[in-house]
């Protein structure tokens, strides 16, 4: 397995998270926490020495068939036997569509493969963190390691390119545990969608994420880590308020339009950030820059099409 | 000529009849006219009754298989009938609002529009109606007629007999088309089959939170397929 393709584990530790994530922390934990400059803090980072990248699968069109079936029943044992036969050769054919599914879509990293092999969590995770607090940056440690500091947050980054190479995702869990206490008190996953790429054209997509090694891979990929760790520490630290409606919201990833049921948590220079009806959090470029003075990311945001006319207009409810 | 040849041929002719009889012409997608909307035209916007949220499994064609299949989707199908379908009931407002923007007198028709209540229409052919739309003429002062039917609403899972094919997914079905109530012929026709897979894991009961942002997003897609022709 080539290592910028691991998903296996990080896709686990996703379900894992969807499935056991508790609440975000309550007012009492919130108090507790503090922000990453208070010099409490360690950054567990995952042991893997190749970062793990994979391709967008679309499944909209997965098992659009329904073939029909005559089972021949000489009798009752005879069509149990036919009907164990068509489940198993059934469940097989769907696994095998969910693999080239998959793989089809990895395909998009290959041109990637030898940039993205040479990246390591552990210097996009400095860089990240420098960049939340330069000052007082989160002693980091590996998956194994002890450390004295009162808060260890780990994190579980997982890169998605889109098909058309425009934009990369990272799909981060975040678990927050108190020094010594094995239940984390804070467990989450955090989506970022970094701003499609000006280019539209593949050749000068190419030539943009691979010019200078990789740089813009580089820094895309740390500038969505340090996004999703600033997420994770404000939603640590929120304290509970009157719960927003759910809307529907439609953002851009990459080239493609994409709608998401959720609720409005923040929103601010060139991001939003919503709540998913999965309790994820998700941070998408915004369509209009909002107030502040901060200069635009180095990633503009492409001009859009006649759908982006409705761009991050929540529906009714 | 013998009487097993005499048998098998009237056998034949019976199904060549039968498959003739059961013939339905089925109307082919037509792409909007644009001279549609260039005529000053009073343009009704309608809705045929919106069907319940629900489940549905193509596929599961005998009648044990459908109940095998129901049973295990229990959980989805009660869900599924919780989930509110206002965004789509709004959609008639929302395209009788962009043809208003483009200078059209535009009317809302409030009521649910019964197709299947209208009488057949007298004159067939391509393009043509099967229903006889001119009446509606007179009873709304309208020239031509939009006519919104959605027939599934909800999330579909694909069956061979007993077994799924695929995960459920989000899915909206019907029909959108524009009538014109003078010559009762179509000014555009659009199937819509809009399907959306949940993103990652889809089995999570009790509320499906992946597969319900399938639905919304199925119910936005299909929106977006029925006013894209008046947006442009």
């Amino acid at each position: 397995m080539k290592p910028f393709l691991r998903p296996g584990l990080a896709t686990c530790i996703l379900c894992l998270a969807a499935v056991c994530a508790p609440a975000a922390a309550g007012d009492d934990t919130a108090a507790k926490i503090p922000s990453f400059g208070s010099d409490n803090w360690a950054l567990r980072v995952p042991e893997a020495d190749g970062v793990s990248f994979q391709g967008q699968p679309n499944r909209d069109g997965a098992g659009g068939g329904t073939p029909q079936i005559m089972y021949p029943a000489p009798n009752m044992a005879g069509f149990i036997a036919a009907l164990v036969t068509h489940g198993l050769i059934n469940e097989s054919s769907k696994n095998a569509e969910r693999q080239r599914i998959q793989e089809q879509a990895n395909r998009v990293l290959e041109p990637y493969a030898d940039i993205l092999s040479a990246l390591s969590y552990r210097a996009l995770i400095e860089h990240a963190s420098g960049k939340i607090d330069k000052a007082s940056a989160p002693e980091l440690i590996g998956p194994a390691d002890s450390s004295s500091r009162t808060w260890v947050m780990e994190v579980t980054p997982l890169y998605v390119m889109t098909p058309d190479q425009r934009a990369i995702i990272l799909d981060n869990t975040v678990r927050v545990f108190a020094n010594g206490d094995s239940n984390p008190s804070y467990a989450r996953v955090i989506r970022v969608v970094s701003p499609p790429l000006v280019e539209t054209d593949g050749e000068a997509i190419l030539k943009a994420w691979k010019n200078d090694d990789g740089a813009l891979i580089r820094s895309t990929s740390s500038d969505l880590l340090a996004e999703s760790l600033k997420v994770a520490l404000e939603d640590v630290r929120a304290v509970q308020t009157a719960e927003e409606r759910h809307r529907t919201f439609r953002y851009r990833e990459g080239g493609f339009e994409r709608i998401e049921r959720a609720q409005l948590v923040s929103e601010e220079c060139h991001r939003q950030v919503l709540r998913t009806l999965r309790g994820w959090l998700l941070s998408i470029p915004a369509s209009r820059s909002t107030t502040c003075s901060a200069p635009a990311p180095k990633i503009e945001v492409a001009v859009s099409d006649e759908a982006g006319s409705t761009l991050n207009s929540g529906g009714k409810e | 000529m013998s009487g097993s040849r005499i048998t098998s041929l009237l056998a034949g002719l019976a199904s060549i009849l039968l498959l003739a009889g059961c013939a339905v012409t089925r109307q082919e997608p037509l792409a909007f006219k644009t001279t549609a909307l260039q005529s000053p035209a009073r343009i009704g916007v309608a809705m045929t009754p919106l069907p319940a949220v629900d489940t549905w499994f193509p596929g599961a064609s005998c009648l044990l298989c459908l109940a095998a299949a129901s049973a295990s989707n229990s959980s989805l199908t009660d869900h599924a009938r919780t989930l509110p379908r206002d965004d789509l009931s709004g959609l008639k407002v929302e395209l009788a609002q962009r043809l208003a923007a483009k200078g059209i007198n535009a009317q809302v028709i409030e009521t649910d529009l019964d197709v299947k209540a209208l009488p057949d229409a007298s004159t067939k052919g391509p393009n043509l109606a099967d229903k006889d739309f001119k009446a509606l003429q007179d009873k709304y002062g309208v020239d031509k007629i939009v006519v919104i039917s959605l027939s599934n609403i909800g999330f579909e899972r694909t069956y061979s007999a007993y077994f799924p094919t695929a995960e459920p997914k989000g899915a909206i079905q019907g029909v959108a088309y524009m009538v014109d109530l003078g010559s009762n012929a179509y000014d555009w026709y659009q199937p819509l089959s809009v399907r959306k897979a949940a993103e990652g894991q889809w089995d999570e009961a009790p509320k499906f939170p992946g597969l319900t942002n399938a639905y919304f997003q199925a119910i936005e897609l299909s929106k977006d397929e029925v006013l894209r022709p008046f947006s442009q």
